[in-house]
């Protein structure tokens, strides 16, 4: 039987682990960018991925950008994989094979 | 970690989380893609149709026109495509690869282009203008294809299709303004559709 990655499947994190494995391998997110695009508070996007960053699917780096201290997030590797399992499991999900 | 099984999968059932990821995904791709390029197709626009108009009515400044639009619009990609995106909220050494092979493209465009017109001279004004805006705007088909960026190819098309229809409507009298409404106009609308949309 399929199973699901729990801390995916949440929708604000399943938007966040979306958003982060759409763009390059190397690609690294500001945090107001994420926020905005999102639609989600400061406190409910840090929150989410603190999770995300405890279970090692996401590394956040503090970086100044023209004298303004700015966080970017990216997904790691293993978090590229944990999110392709999950895609793989809900389309095991909805057609299952014989 | 936690992990469950299929049946407390909880609120969302797995068809509307996968239509949510390739939502969330397809939006993202989308979004920095076209919010970068909005404000370089703006730019452009507001050149091509100053020039046309400046061709159409001053034609002994049309010259000196092209050249200072084209060295604005060179400079400003060029700030707009890399020094920006450098300092932006998406990061990644490989999209800036990909915009370097843009540049370089473009940049094979910029040097082509007037070698066309010289091996073809003469050429009466009108005529030059119509084939750099659809030798452009086979530029734009070609990247929309190649980047599978739909936006540029249907822009593209348009406006080849607008620019050769006018030919044999408005040569030469009115081609100059004609271009700059349907190459300047189209940019300049497509751009500021672009930047709001995905701002």
């Amino acid at each position: 039987m399929a199973r699901i990655d729990d801390l995916i499947h949440q929708p604000a994190r399943l938007q966040v682990m979306a958003t982060l494995a759409a763009l390059e391998p190397d690609a690294e997110v500001e945090f107001t960018f994420l926020r905005k695009h999102l639609g989600l508070s400061d406190g409910n996007l840090g929150a989410h991925l603190d999770k995300l960053t405890a279970a090692g699917y996401i590394r956040a780096r503090k970086a100044f950008v023209q004298r303004r201290p700015k966080t970017f997030c990216r997904l790691t590797r293993s978090g590229r994989r944990a999110f392709e399992d999950y895609l793989d499991s809900l389309k095991t999900i909805i057609n299952p094979q014989p | 970690m936690d992990m469950m099984d299929q049946q407390s999968a909880g609120a969302l059932d797995a068809r509307d989380a996968l239509g949510e990821a390739e939502q969330a995904m397809q939006s993202v791709r989308t979004k920095v893609t076209y919010s970068g390029v909005g404000p370089i197709l703006i730019l452009w626009g507001l050149i091509y149709a100053t020039c046309f108009v400046i061709t159409h009515f001053a034609y002994e400044a049309a010259g000196w026109a092209w050249l200072i639009g084209d060295v604005c619009g060179i400079a400003g990609t060029a700030y707009l495509g890399w020094v920006r995106p450098a300092r932006g909220p998406v990061l990644s050494e490989s999209a800036k690869q990909l915009g370097r092979r843009l540049g370089l493209f473009w940049l094979a465009a910029m040097v082509y282009i007037p070698i066309w017109l010289t091996l073809l001279t003469p050429w009466r004004g009108e005529q030059m203008g119509a084939f750099i805006t659809t030798a452009i705007m086979f530029a734009y088909v070609v990247m929309g294809l190649w980047l599978r960026m739909s936006f540029f190819v249907a822009l593209g098309v348009l406006v080849t299709a607008l620019t050769f229809g006018g030919y044999f409507v408005f040569y030469p009298e009115w081609m100059n303004l004609w271009l700059a409404a349907t190459g300047g106009g189209a940019l300049l609308v497509s751009g500021a559709y672009l930047t709001w949309r995905w701002r």
